[in-house]
């Protein structure tokens, strides 16, 4: 599914070049669970949101379903990003204005969903992840994992093949961590979503298929 | 999605309640002034629109010499307009109008005065009016006139008055023939009864055949498609030819101006067609686009300052999906929503200053309801602004990248300062010159008015005088003396707030050979430079047993390079004339322009107004009501009808008075929104450094120096924008300047005061919030980070 090829990213501070990434060649096929791991600064995040197509490699080629993702133009990549991609923060990332029901309705606005599909779509993962009663609430007056249950919720509506994951438990308690991870665990067995997630918790690492790890820049071990 | 859009934009409008009241309060106060300006550009572009052959009546103007200045004018000879229909078929009607006049309607023993036109039986084939009994036949008749709705109200209680008899300044006896509907303000001829001119008189019958006074207008309706300029030429041609010698006129040009001009391009120069109204009529318009853009300006700096946190919501919608057109269409969605709940509040502003806008302009702007143009047009101003205001923050916004604005550690608030300081740097510009426009044009009649006009205005009343005058006047003059109230008595040929009428036909031993000498002329009594508190340089005033005397003014001795004038001879009017003194020079006519020469010429029997000056320290209302017992008394055919000089004179400023005025509201609200956006930029700017604001005064900072700190950037920006608009406001104003003969020069002083102005406006702006940021506890503000 997912083909890296020698990518690097780096960043110029002045005459400095400061490398992110280094060299990186990763494989990642359909139905994976593939967890990222490394200290601060090694580059996780990065190489997570190019991977999410978020950022762009500085250097390196990317296949995503065989289809080279640097050569395509934008229109093109984020119609192909739109289909295939779902993402989960650490911040959760709600939209403070709107509801628990709006934000979960989001996405499928921008698929062009029809107003009694989309009532249809986000009844039943709000019955899916038992938030029915919370739907009118706004992220305000949620605890922080029920946010984060929403933003999964928001992130899978639209069932996405891949499911990119920043740290999704970092600012959750162990018992509402294992419940998320529980959810990511059922989603790539039941549904078949690849999933990578970046976590700084083996505990959390340990219910990937595999295990990356990063350490300044570089793949240290797979 | 739109929906989601509205709803989104709905909620962060309530929830950030200063910067919506700010960007809602600014754009509202805009579009009001917009709308407003609109409405009375509209209302002066519609003038004699109700007329049906708008695109086809042309007023003729004959361009003559006067003293060396070419002078534009309307008056025509009588015989013209018949003669250029007989002679031209692509004339296919013509009319000869006066120039209005007051007229006493007597119906048994009601008697009201209204202004009435003269016209020659043709005018109906020119002018089209909305009858209500009768028809256009009606002035065919030699003595059968056309009264408007309000008059046969006036006159008999209704309208059905066809057939009944009226007598017209108490000599000549008509017959009613047509009512019409009341003409509507904006037309350029105003009447309350067309009367056609008498032909029995000997003034209409010498006038037949008469091809050199040009005593009224001629109005000609035009076959589509015909070729003006060649029309011109031809009239032209045909003075020429008419007239038994030459004069001003055939020396002249002849210039057809089309209706649609009438109102707005009223103003000649040197014999051309130089614009008028309309300049500021356009003035206006750009005023108020400006003063929408000053509104939409603050919106965008708000909404760009503000971005942090629309950032993070941009960054999320884009991770869902949303592709940049969407992020677009959505900040516009806001914009416009913003920009509808602005037009309320304009609306509202419209509603209740409409009326006093209309007092202002002295005119009947109404609110078109029913009228889609209104509508659509106002359907435009909201979008129009919605896309303005918010294309800015829309692009800006729905650029930012995902990965950037998610990390959290991003301040794109900090991004666009540039755009903002420009944009802020812009708006205060804008202000400054509107200012400084204001305080000029305020000067300028300032200047104007306390100009020694070489009479006194204070106290003198002039009266309408006609009828039984000329023989009571003496024993009127006496009772009025008798009072104790009155200073001084006289009487002139027309009142003295003006100069009518003009002469080129003063002759005297060794006048030098110019053909354009043109001196104003003014009958008189006795005790003129007296009643007037002129200064006679020379000479002596009229006294009573003069005959055959005039006085000059110092502008025509020197016009007329006359040597030792005083006891001197010249011929007028077929006599021959003593000049008894010089006066010094009046102003009677503009204000601004330079002095007129002036001819007074001594003849106790030609009574157009009687002049009297109320004695200094009595009350006026009862020195008026002295006057009119004593007129009543004397003269029971007319109704009492005076002015006060000064109000006279000081109607001549109405138009600048009424630029000043409009300047000095636009500008006062122009610096308002601009103020406004400044609040909201500084507050933000506060919020952002309230930290920095604690750390430097547990640092020993003081109150002063946070202040300061604070306000300096501000200040840099208001000097920048002092800079840029200074050379502007002085060139525009200039420019403007140069309209008047006697004007005012531009001191450093007025821009070194609205700088001061404008300084002191942004002090107070950034010190209302800045003040209490600086003076809090820093310890609250750091704990709260």
């Amino acid at each position: 599914m997912i083909q890296l090829q020698n990518i690097f990213k780096w960043i110029n501070t002045g005459s400095n070049r400061v490398f992110i990434l280094k060299d990186i060649n990763l494989e990642i096929s359909k139905g994976d669970f593939v967890s990222i791991m490394g200290p601060s600064g090694s580059g996780k995040s990065t190489l997570l949101n190019i991977i999410g197509m978020l950022d762009q490699a500085s250097e390196g080629s990317y296949l995503f379903n065989q289809t080279d993702v640097y050569a395509l133009k934008e229109k093109q990549r984020s119609q192909l990003y739109k289909e295939n991609i779902g993402f989960v923060f650490q911040a959760y990332h709600l939209i403070d204005e709107l509801t628990v029901y709006e934000n979960i309705e989001t996405p499928l606005l921008y698929h062009n969903i029809k107003q009694s599909d989309r009532q249809a779509m986000v009844a039943d993962i709000l019955d899916q992840f038992n938030i029915v009663g919370k739907k009118d609430l706004f992220p305000s007056q949620l605890s922080g994992g029920q946010q984060q249950l929403v933003g999964i919720a928001r992130a899978i509506i639209t069932k996405p093949t891949l499911l990119l994951a920043d740290e999704p438990t970092g600012n959750l308690n162990s018992s509402q961590g294992e419940e998320i991870m529980e959810l990511f665990r059922k989603l790539n067995e039941e549904n078949g979503t690849t999933i990578i997630q970046v976590t700084h918790s083996e505990k959390n690492a340990a219910y990937g298929k595999r295990i990356i790890e990063l350490l300044d820049g570089r793949i240290e071990k797979k | 999605m739109i929906r989601n859009f509205f709803v989104i934009a709905w909620r962060n409008i309530t929830k950030n309640k200063i910067f919506s009241f700010i960007n809602i309060a600014g754009l509202g106060i805009g579009m009001a002034c917009t709308i407003m300006i609109f409405l009375w550009v509209q209302y002066e572009k519609s003038w004699n629109k109700t007329q049906k052959n708008y695109d086809q009546v042309f007023e003729g103007f004959s361009t003559r010499n006067f003293n060396g200045e070419l002078s534009t004018g309307s008056d025509l000879m009588f015989p013209l307009p018949k003669a250029a229909k007989e002679n031209f078929p692509e004339v296919e009607g013509s009319t000869l109008v006066s120039y209005g006049e007051n007229t006493l309607f007597t119906v048994n023993d009601k008697k009201i005065k209204r202004p009435t036109i003269h016209v020659t039986n043709d005018f109906f084939d020119v002018f089209t009016y909305e009858f209500i009994h009768g028809d256009e036949s009606a002035i065919k008749e030699p003595n059968g006139i056309v009264v408007t709705e309000s008059t046969a109200r006036a006159l008999f209680n209704n309208t059905d008055v066809i057939g009944k008899i009226v007598e017209l300044n108490r000599y000549r006896s008509v017959t009613i023939r047509a009512v019409v509907k009341d003409v509507p303000p904006s037309s350029t001829l105003l009447f309350d009864a067309i009367v056609p001119f008498d032909a029995s008189s000997d003034w209409v019958k010498q006038s037949l055949t008469d091809w050199v006074n040009c005593n009224n207008r001629a109005f000609f309706k035009v076959k589509k498609g015909t070729s003006i300029a060649s029309l011109e030429q031809k009239l032209l041609t045909l003075i020429k030819k008419s007239s038994p010698a030459e004069n001003p006129t055939t020396r002249g040009g002849l210039l057809l101006q089309p209706m649609s001009k009438w109102r707005l391009y009223e103003e000649f120069r040197n014999g051309k067609n130089t614009g008028g109204r309309i300049q500021y009529v356009n003035l206006f318009s750009w005023i108020a686009i400006i003063i929408l853009i000053i509104a939409c300006v603050n919106f965008m700096n708000l909404s760009t300052a503000r971005s942090e946190k629309r950032a993070r919501e941009v960054g999320i919608r884009k991770t869902l999906g949303s592709e940049k057109k969407q992020l677009l269409l959505q900040f516009i969605c806001e914009s416009i929503l913003v920009s509808m709940l602005a037009f309320l509040l304009a609306a509202a502003l419209i509603y209740t200053g409409l009326p006093f806008f209309n007092r202002l302009l002295n005119q009947q702007i109404s609110i078109p309801y029913q009228s889609p143009v209104f509508w659509l047009g106002i359907l435009g101003i909201i979008i129009l602004t919605g896309i303005i205001a918010g294309s800015y923050p829309a692009f800006y916004l729905s650029a930012m990248k995902p990965v950037k604005v998610l990390k959290g550690s991003f301040l794109p608030g900090k991004q666009a300062l540039l755009p903002r300081r420009i944009l802020v740097t812009a708006q205060f510009a804008v202000s400054i010159v509107l200012i400084s426009a204001t305080i000029i044009i305020y000067q300028q009649i300032r200047h104007v008015q306390n100009r020694d006009l070489g009479y006194d205005t204070n106290n003198l009343i002039m009266v309408n005088a006609t009828g039984d005058m000329g023989k009571n006047y003496e024993i009127m003059r006496n009772s009025l003396l008798q009072s104790g109230m009155i200073e001084a008595v006289n009487t002139t040929s027309l009142p003295v707030s003006n100069i009518f009428g003009f002469t080129s036909g003063v002759r005297w031993a060794g006048a030098p050979e110019d053909p354009n000498l043109i001196i104003g002329f003014l009958g008189s009594g006795e005790h003129f430079a007296d009643i007037m508190k002129a200064r006679m340089l020379d000479g002596r005033d009229f006294k009573k047993g003069d005959s055959n005397c005039v006085i000059l003014n110092k502008e025509a001795i020197r016009v007329m390079k006359l040597k030792n004038p005083v006891g001197s001879t010249i011929n007028w009017a077929g006599r021959e004339r003593r000049i008894t003194g010089i006066v010094d020079d009046l102003i009677m006519t503009s204000p601004y322009a330079l002095p007129i020469p002036l001819m007074l010429a001594y003849d106790p029997n030609w009574i157009g107004s009687l002049n009297i000056r109320i004695k200094r320290g009595v009350e006026v209302k009862k020195a008026l009501q002295l006057i009119e017992t004593i007129y009543k008394k004397y003269n029971t055919e007319y109704p009492f009808e005076y002015t006060f000089a000064d109000t006279a004179f000081n109607e001549k400023f109405a138009n600048e008075k009424l630029i000043g005025n409009l300047a000095f509201i636009f500008a006062s609200l122009a610096i308002f929104i601009c103020c406004l956006g400044l609040f909201g930029l500084v507050s933000f700017s506060i919020e952002r450094r309230t930290k920095e604001i604690g750390i430097r005064k547990i640092l020993g900072a003081s109150v002063q120096s946070l202040l300061a700190l604070m306000s300096k950037e501000f200040l840099l920006l208001v000097f920048i924008s002092f800079a840029i608009a200074i050379p502007f406001a002085w060139w525009l104003m200039n420019t403007w300047l140069s309209n008047f003969s006697y004007r005012i020069d531009i001191g450093i002083g007025i821009f070194f005061f609205v700088g001061i102005i404008t300084l002191l406006i942004c002090l107070i702006t950034v010190g209302l919030n800045a003040f209490k940021t600086a003076t809090a506890n820093p310890v609250k503000s750091l704990r709260t980070e």
